[in-house]
């Protein structure tokens, strides 16, 4: 069940690359939240009550509804709807992070025969999520694109804490200063209207 | 005592927004500036752990002192920049905030034992630093905030995937303590520490202005407060290249110092030559100011990549570039107030138009370039005399081409500036001299400090220096 999870947590992002609307990307980005939240919920068997609890409030409410309401907001108040793309790069982007998902599943597969205590399915995901965030981030000129790009690589660092640490209190930690970031840049990106977007 | 100089900057802000009176701000920051001072000495003659997560060392100590030096001459300035800012006293009370919040959340990181804290109080550093970069509340300025946060923030996720690959190869989160990291370097799995180096290397050295990650950087300086510039140059940069060098000793320890060495060298080369290319060509002095940190930085880079005693000299020139570019960075500041405007060619004739800013602003040239009497020099000298020894002549003439490459372009920017004819006076009532003694002051005390290296570097200095440098060497 995990396994499928988070193999739809990685198939989202090639959907991602080829958007051309905003949200598209904005549902891809809450979807990925809520698959985190599911995620968390199923490796909780092993994990503190606290932490666990903590986790699942950070992702349903912030990645799954709040962040994704507020970005959906913005756009609306900014007037934005779609993505800048031609036809030609959308199909090399699509093309890049289909490769880049199953390279992910090759990663895995490296992983798990090397005999790491780790879950290599996670990693090889998250790792090729990670790629295509720093990708979408490189390749679109918009600052709204380059903010999601960042959320989503935000997302990828949540699943390589999940993939590495049983200890959902330590990934509680590390997230936190992450969704600060995420939060200054939903907030400079209503501060800043349209002069940078 | 560490703990309250975390505390410290939270209780005096709220203190500070209930007031909001400008005074009380001035006399907030300084007196945390001065406590930082005065725990940083205290560390540097007692090095100890006050609680698992953190501690002082013979390292860490010295970056405290640097920062605590910085911010107290910063702050001096800022008194006098406050006053004239024409800014309203809520937006002042809440720069100030931030501006203990951005020096506490230094602090912590430089004192922080465990790999993570170092990375969080990082993360927080560059959150409270792009606060302040907006204070003039214009397009540009937020250009330029927006740019800092989001490069930043992406150096910061992947220096996190950095220290979780390190996770990985150690097994155990507790090992990221650095006490624990160095004791147990080589069971560490030498694959992934170079994954996890790797990666912190681009996520700290994003923040501490390294070639490529660099860019930030020269738009930050030219739309900063003086204050803000200084202490991102003289504090930041060298907090976060602390990251950097904690993760290069742990190199050095697990027997892979040649790879971690062989990256430095390339991004501290790619920092020097870059520079000399934008430096030839920048039309604003606050970006030559900012190039030349990038040129600082590497220079730094390329100290720790040779090793042995290139360290001693990386860490002093890190103290003196410190000093050097705070005073540079607050002369800048007066000048931009004085001409409205941040291009070199538009600022002409300072010695006409204040004559005391115009040698300020030569002084600070010759001490950040390294002329003689410059202290900088001496750091230098260590460098060539290292190079030397280690048979290094291809890098050494690749250096020293770079350097003068770079001392030219400066130079003569700054010698447009200081003679030619003034133009026509701008409409204002600002005058500076005879106003505020605190647009001077400060830079002409951090040049007392500076020269009086000249007679020699103390004893003490030198001795604090010497542990740190075999602290990391060892």
């Amino acid at each position: 069940m995990t396994g499928l999870i988070a193999i739809l947590f990685g198939a989202v992002m090639p959907f991602v690359t080829a958007a051309s609307r905003i949200d598209t990307l904005i549902k891809c980005l809450a979807f990925q939240g809520m698959l985190l939240f599911i995620l968390v919920l199923l490796n909780a068997g092993h994990a503190s009550l606290a932490g666990t609890i903590l986790l699942s409030l950070e992702t349903l409410s912030l990645k799954t509804i709040i962040i994704p309401l507020l970005l959906l907001w913005i756009v609306r108040k900014n007037g934005i709807n779609s993505v800048k793309t031609s036809a030609n790069s959308k199909y090399l982007a699509l093309l890049t992070a289909t490769l880049l998902f199953a390279g992910g599943f090759l990663l895995s597969y490296l992983v798990q025969r090397s005999g790491l205590k780790i879950n290599a399915l996670y990693f090889g995901i998250s790792v090729s999520t990670l790629v295509l965030g720093l990708f979408i981030i490189l390749t679109r000129k918009e600052i709204f694109t380059q903010v999601m790009g960042f959320l989503f690589l935000e997302n990828a660092v949540f699943l390589l804490l999940l993939s590495v640490f049983q200890d959902m209190r330590v990934i509680a930690a590390l997230v936190f200063p992450l969704d600060l970031f995420a939060a200054a840049f939903l907030y400079g990106l209503y501060v800043t209207k349209k002069v940078l977007l | 005592m560490i703990l309250t100089l975390l505390v410290f900057p939270i209780a005096a802000g709220l203190i500070m927004l209930f007031f909001k009176s400008r005074v009380l701000n001035s006399i907030i920051t300084i007196t945390y500036a001065v406590a930082l001072a005065a725990i940083s000495g205290w560390l540097l003659l007692h090095p100890q752990g006050f609680t698992p997560y953190f501690h002082g060392d013979s390292l860490n100590s010295l970056f405290l002192m640097v920062l605590a030096i910085v911010f107290f001459f910063s702050m001096l300035y800022n008194a006098a920049f406050l006053k004239d800012s024409g800014v309203n006293k809520g937006a002042q009370t809440l720069y100030s905030v931030f501006l203990l919040l951005f020096a506490g959340s230094m602090a912590g990181a430089i004192l922080a034992a465990h790999l993570a804290l170092f990375w969080a109080f990082a993360g927080l550093a560059t959150l409270t630093a792009s606060y302040l970069i907006f204070f003039y509340r214009t397009n540009t300025a937020l250009n330029a905030a927006w740019k800092y946060l989001f490069i930043c923030s992406i150096g910061i996720a992947l220096a996190l995937v950095g220290i979780i690959f390190l996770t990985i190869g150690t097994g155990d989160f507790n090992w990221l303590f650095f006490d624990s990291l160095y004791l147990n370097a080589k069971k560490i799995n030498p694959l992934w520490l170079k994954l996890g180096f790797v990666f912190i290397l681009i996520g700290f050295g994003t923040k501490a202005g390294l070639a490529p990650l660099h860019s930030w950087l020269p738009d930050v300086h030219l739309e900063a407060p003086p204050a803000v510039s200084a202490l991102i140059s003289g504090a930041l940069l060298n907090v976060a290249f602390l990251g950097i060098i904690r993760m290069h000793k742990l190199m050095d320890l697990a027997a892979l110092g040649s790879y971690s060495r062989l990256i430095l060298l390339i991004m501290g080369f790619l920092s020097l030559f870059l520079c000399a290319i934008f430096v030839l060509k920048v039309k604003e002095y606050h970006k030559m100011l900012a190039y030349s940190s990038i040129e600082h930085m590497g220079f730094i880079a390329i100290c720790f990549a040779i090793g042995g005693p290139a360290v001693f000299a990386g860490l002093l020139h890190m103290v003196f570039h410190a000093l050097s570019k705070a005073a540079f960075l607050l002369t800048g500041g007066t000048i931009r107030e004085l001409y409205h405007s941040n291009e070199i060619s538009e600022v002409t004739g300072l010695r006409l138009k204040d004559n005391l800013t115009a040698w300020l602003w030569v002084l600070s040239f010759i001490a950040v370039s390294g002329i003689p009497p410059s202290p900088v020099f001496y750091s230098k000298f260590l460098f060539i005399q290292t190079m030397i020894e280690k048979g290094l002549i291809v890098q050494l003439v690749m250096a020293l081409l770079l350097l003068i490459t770079i001392l030219f372009g400066m130079g003569r920017s700054v010698l447009i500036m200081f003679t030619g004819e003034s133009p026509a006076p701008i409409q204002t009532d600002y005058q500076p001299r005879r106003k505020r003694i605190l647009l001077y002051l400060p830079q002409i005390l951090l040049f007392f400090l500076l020269f009086s290296f000249i007679l020699g570097v103390p004893d003490a200095l030198r001795d604090f220096i010497q542990k740190a440098s075999d602290g990391i060497t060892r």
